[in-house]
């Protein structure tokens, strides 16, 4: 990957950004019906200029700090595609509830910015800058209904915890800085630090498991999604879980370049396959099996948790915590063959934030004052009512669901075709009859949805932008299908780095060969 | 020709969207004359031998050197359950004109979208894009069943996706299997490959009975066969009557059809090793469906296992390997498609008057419902196959080739279903029609024109197909003779016979005419 000029690749970040700074200075100078009738189009013009700079965005890194490749290319325009629908939620929500402020579009904004920050960064304190942003600004959002009790206590939970495992991410890179010597992901360990450096890796991961909401780090989850406003809860269902899987998978990559032997001197592109050695190999087996156990049991009580709940806001949190597992099983490590690559769970990220996001901000506009139809109850025979919601969150929760023709379908289908590649057959098998639970209370969302009789329509919020960013989300998720290739490319075409000679004992510092992992900045 | 005739009903269902608005008349003509322009496209295929095969690149699996095609083709086979499946949407939709109400447009779209996803996985020349249209089209039909159901159709809607879902997840996992270790998805390709891989060891012997199950499974529950027929009389009970034509009349076909062309071709000797299995099951289906019927007071259920009965039939047939057996199976398909769907919307229209449809909550219509009274008489004698109509001819080629092929007990059984068939039916012909008229039924209406007019075409073409079934078995009879071979074959050394040999039939497919692309052409 070469280096970038500073400004095109930080230009979508910067507009995000940009954005949320005109937002809030028009903020205080507006009527309060204003506020949510100008304000959200405001927001959602500099995303759409995010969204348009983000397609022309130069690839390439900022001294190794953040990167933009093709893969960090499509997870940021999920990103901003999400954040677009969590604006007209808001917009819906927060004008037919007459809320007396526009702070939220501001803070959404810089929930973007720092979800975008992690998905580009390559190093640990420009990652802990984005996993601060965001979370700060969702924390204030999920605490936006003040008076409310739940609001309290789901903000008052997800704060503390937050706290507390961004302190232990952040002792993880200090660890890690300690033993490397630098904190950029993928450096050498100097000298005998290997334990140190495994160490410091296991408190980061832990510390972005937390962020992204997976078995046994996800007792917020619950609390925070049902305190948050509905349009809330799938921003930070969707953007978080992007901006904390890009942050995993990079560093995952890095180690599996370190421990097999490769000197990683230019950020590895996340649509890279790593051709493992058998000393990596062993090196990551325990992290590996953390991997498989985790997801299985993210799948496990998500799915069955979720399966219980009547309110939607809480079956979303459980199949937040069940999608992780699948996307935990995505970092799989192939028992046949010696590639690592992850671009099956990029395609799932993307698919997974548009659905995710979608469907709450199409939830949000038939939820009724309050979000006071947040169940199954509610949402009876809105679908009748509002056909417009009712079909966009058919297709959304189909998607999420897993079933054809969408993207979420695909997003599953390479994620466990690569399972059953990688020789975890009966991973797959298990998986797939977990994916058949969680259609179960998808589904019964969507058989709800039609087929209570028909009762009064609850009263929505302005709906233009609502309209549009869902219609543009639920084409998204329709025509993802048609090209998955242009967001994964398959393995044999991705550059696949070997180390020049069979290194030995890889986890040693001595035998580092001075090979290049980065087939553009090659120069042995 | 082909992606045309895959994107016409699609694009139809999209301009009902967008062209009709609220009047549900509108949306009735734009969705009836397109979905009858289709029927007289799609009908290229029989008279002019249309379907070419076309194929383009979709995408590469990560982690296997399989690249997904999208590419389509048409049998003579796959060709006739396009008729039945592009003239039964007309059908349903002019059927279901009173029954829907004000409702039209979504009931137009649902119907045009499932009819667009059938002819897709009829079309399908590929295992992955079989499956997203195999998958895909339970979406239409569940919410078809949600917003027009009867008054458990919650549960019912639920419990059908569930259950069909459940079922064809393990072909899923089969079809990432054999993609990785065959590296092809094309169906032709995958059979070629198969013995190969029995013969290098890659696919041992329970590898192999475990990829039979998934497949056999996935049909199966569709069919379906005994003991996973528990969805079918539950969904038929609540789905209104125009999804039932659908439902009944096509989709079930489809799961006989996966049986002819993936499960007999793929594993001919596991086939052969199981075909009493699959014949005992489909006894237990033909008389247990028939007695069931028999002890039915839902009318519906009557005829969900009435139509068990037919499909076990059939099953019993296709195991028999014998040639005049399989010259009946389409002729039997279609026909019961006919006469089926005849007898859902006539019992739909009384339904819609009156709100009932049990046995015993009707008298004495003859005299005061003339039409409907002999309609009825006539679509019944139809499925009872009465000698001139299609299902006699089928039944009679079924019975045939299960006699020559599977021995006199199984055919002395599985014909003990026709005498059963005609006793239910003339059971519920002679409550409703004769005797004691309720006072409350006085004012009952007889069938309007356009009911009645989409009933007639269903009756004739079942009379047609009862005097000149040639052009079905001529053009069906070569490509299921190919896709049968393997497995007759394999029958045939089982049971310490000669190819030579075999009891033959006289079957009249014997002349058929050349030009039907053969689908699955084992490698030499």
């Amino acid at each position: 990957m070469p280096p970038a000029d500073l400004f095109p690749l930080l230009a979508p970040l910067s507009l995000v950004i940009a954005g949320a700074l005109v937002v809030l200075g028009f903020e205080p100078f507006l009527q309060r019906s204003a506020k949510h009738a100008l304000l959200p189009w405001l927001a959602a013009l500099f995303l759409v200029g995010a969204g348009l700079v983000q397609v022309y965005a130069p690839t390439g890194h900022l001294h190794g700090l953040l990167a933009m490749d093709n893969a960090r290319a499509w997870l940021c325009a999920s990103i901003i595609g999400a954040t677009l629908c969590a604006i007209a939620g808001l917009q819906q929500t927060l004008s037919r509830d007459d809320y007396p402020g526009g702070e939220a579009y501001a803070l959404t904004l810089f929930g973007a910015a720092g979800a975008l920050l992690m998905v580009m960064a390559n190093d640990t304190l420009a990652l802990f800058l984005g996993i601060e942003l965001a979370s700060l600004s969702v924390y204030a959002l999920v605490g936006l209904r003040r008076n409310r009790a739940e609001s309290n206590e789901g903000l008052f939970k997800y704060f503390v915890m937050g706290a507390v495992f961004s302190a232990i991410y952040l002792y993880g890179a200090a660890l890690t800085y300690g033993a490397t010597g630098g904190t950029g992901f993928g450096r050498a360990v100097i000298g005998q630090h290997d334990q140190l450096f495994l160490f410091g890796q296991v408190l980061m991961m832990i510390g972005l498991l937390f962020k992204v909401g997976a078995v046994p780090f996800h007792f917020w989850t619950a609390d925070a999604y049902t305190g948050a406003p509905i349009a809330v809860t799938g921003f930070m269902g969707a953007v978080i879980k992007v901006g904390g899987f890009a942050a995993i998978g990079a560093l995952w990559l890095a180690m599996a370049a370190v421990k097999s032997g490769f000197k990683v001197e230019a950020p590895l592109n996340l649509g890279d396959a790593v051709t493992l050695t058998e000393a990596g190999k062993s090196a990551l087996a325990t992290f590996n099996l953390v991997f498989l156990v985790l997801g299985l049991l993210s799948l496990v009580l998500g799915n069955f948790s979720a399966l219980k709940q009547t309110s939607a806001r809480r079956i979303v949190a459980f199949s937040a915590v069940a999608q992780s597992g699948y996307m935990l099983l995505a970092l799989a490590l192939p028992t046949v063959g010696d590639q690592l690559g992850l671009g099956p769970l990029w395609f799932f990220l993307v698919a997974y934030a548009i659905g995710t996001a979608g469907s709450l901000t199409a939830f949000a506009a038939i939820a009724g004052p309050d979000d006071a139809g947040d169940s199954l109850a509610g949402l009876a025979g809105q679908g009748r009512v509002q056909p417009f919601y009712g079909f966009m969150l058919t297709i959304f929760l189909i998607s999420i669901a897993g079933v054809p023709a969408t993207a979420g379908f695909v997003g599953k289908f390479l994620v466990f075709a690569d399972l059953v590649a990688k020789d975890k057959v009966m991973i797959a098998v298990f998986a797939m009859l977990m994916a058949v639970v969680g259609a179960a209370y998808y589904i019964r969302m969507v058989v709800t949805l039609w087929s209570a009789p028909v009762k009064e329509p609850v009263r929505t919020g302005s709906t233009a932008l609502t309209t549009w960013s869902l219609a543009a989300a639920a084409i998204a998720v329709v025509a993802l299908i048609g090209w998955p290739g242009a967001l994964v490319k398959p393995r044999q075409m991705a550059a696949v780095a070997h180390p020049a000679a069979p290194v030995a004992v890889a986890a040693d510092a001595a035998a580092q060969p001075a090979v290049p992992v980065d087939h553009v900045a090659a120069a042995p | 020709m082909l992606y045309a005739l895959l994107a016409a009903p699609l694009l139809a269902a999209l301009l009902t969207v967008f062209a009709s608005g609220k009047d549900s008349e509108s949306s009735f003509r734009i969705g009836f004359v397109l979905s009858l322009a289709i029927a007289v496209f799609g009908s290229a295929l029989v008279l002019c031998n249309a379907g070419q095969p076309v194929s383009v690149p979709w995408f590469t699996m990560w982690g296997t050197s399989a690249t997904v095609h999208f590419s389509l083709g048409a049998n003579g086979l796959s060709a006739w359950l396009i008729q039945l499946v592009t003239w039964l949407t007309p059908v349903a939709l002019l059927g279901s004109r009173g029954l829907v109400g004000g409702r039209m447009r979504e009931f137009a779209v649902a119907i045009l979208a499932m009819e667009g996803l059938m002819i897709g996985s009829l079309l399908a020349r590929d295992l992955v894009v079989f499956y997203v249209f195999y998958e895909a089209m339970l979406v239409p039909m569940v919410v078809l069943i949600c917003v027009y159901g009867g008054a458990e159709r919650r549960s019912a809607a639920l419990w059908f996706f569930l259950y069909t879902m459940l079922g064809s997840v393990f072909m899923l996992v089969g079809i990432w299997w054999l993609a990785d270790k065959t590296g092809k998805t094309d169906i032709a390709d995958v059979i070629a490959a198969l013995p190969a891989l029995r013969q290098d060891g890659t696919l041992g012997p329970y590898a192999d009975k475990l990829l039979f199950l998934a497949f056999v499974l996935a049909f199966a529950v569709k069919v379906p066969l005994v003991p996973l027929h528990s969805w079918q009389a539950r969904t038929y009970a609540e789905t209104p009557a125009g999804g039932a034509v659908m439902l009944a009349g096509a989709m079930a076909k489809i799961g006989i059809y996966g049986f002819l062309v993936f499960v007999l071709p793929m594993f001919p000797a596991q086939c052969a090793q199981y075909a009493m299995v699959f014949i005992v099951l489909g006894l237990i289906g033909v008389v247990g469906g028939a007695l069931a019927a028999l002890a039915q007071d839902d009318i519906k259920r009557m005829l969900a296992y009435s139509s068990l009965s037919h499909l076990g039939l059939v099953m019993v047939g296709i195991f028999s390997f014998h040639q005049a057996a399989l010259a009946g199976v389409p002729v039997q398909m279609i026909a019961h498609g006919l006469s089926v769907a005849a007898l859902f919307l006539l019992v739909g229209y009384l339904e819609g008057r009156t709100a009932n449809r049990g046995i015993d909550d009707f008298g004495g219509l003859a005299g005061r419902t003339p039409l409907l009274a002999v309609l009825f008489v006539v679509a019944a004698l139809a499925s009872a196959a009465l000698p001139g109509t299609g299902n006699f001819v089928g039944e009679f080629l079924l019975l045939f080739g299960t006699y020559a092929g599977a021995g006199a007990t199984v055919a002395v059984v599985a014909g003990l279903a026709v005498i059963l068939g005609v006793v239910y039916l003339l059971r519920v012909i002679q409550r409703w029609f004769y005797g004691q008229r309720h006072p409350s039924l006085d004012r009952l209406a007889d069938l309007g024109a356009g009911e009645a007019l989409a009933v007639i075409p269903l009756l004739l073409a079942s009379f047609a197909l009862g005097f000149y079934p040639k052009p079905i078995t001529a053009q069906t009879g070569p490509v299921l003779e190919e896709l049968v071979k393997s497995a007759r074959a394999a029958n045939d050394t089982l049971h310490g016979l000669k190819l030579a040999d075999a009891p033959r039939a006289p079957a009249p497919a014997a002349a058929a005419p050349a030009g039907t692309p053969a689908v699955a052409a084992p490698a030499p």
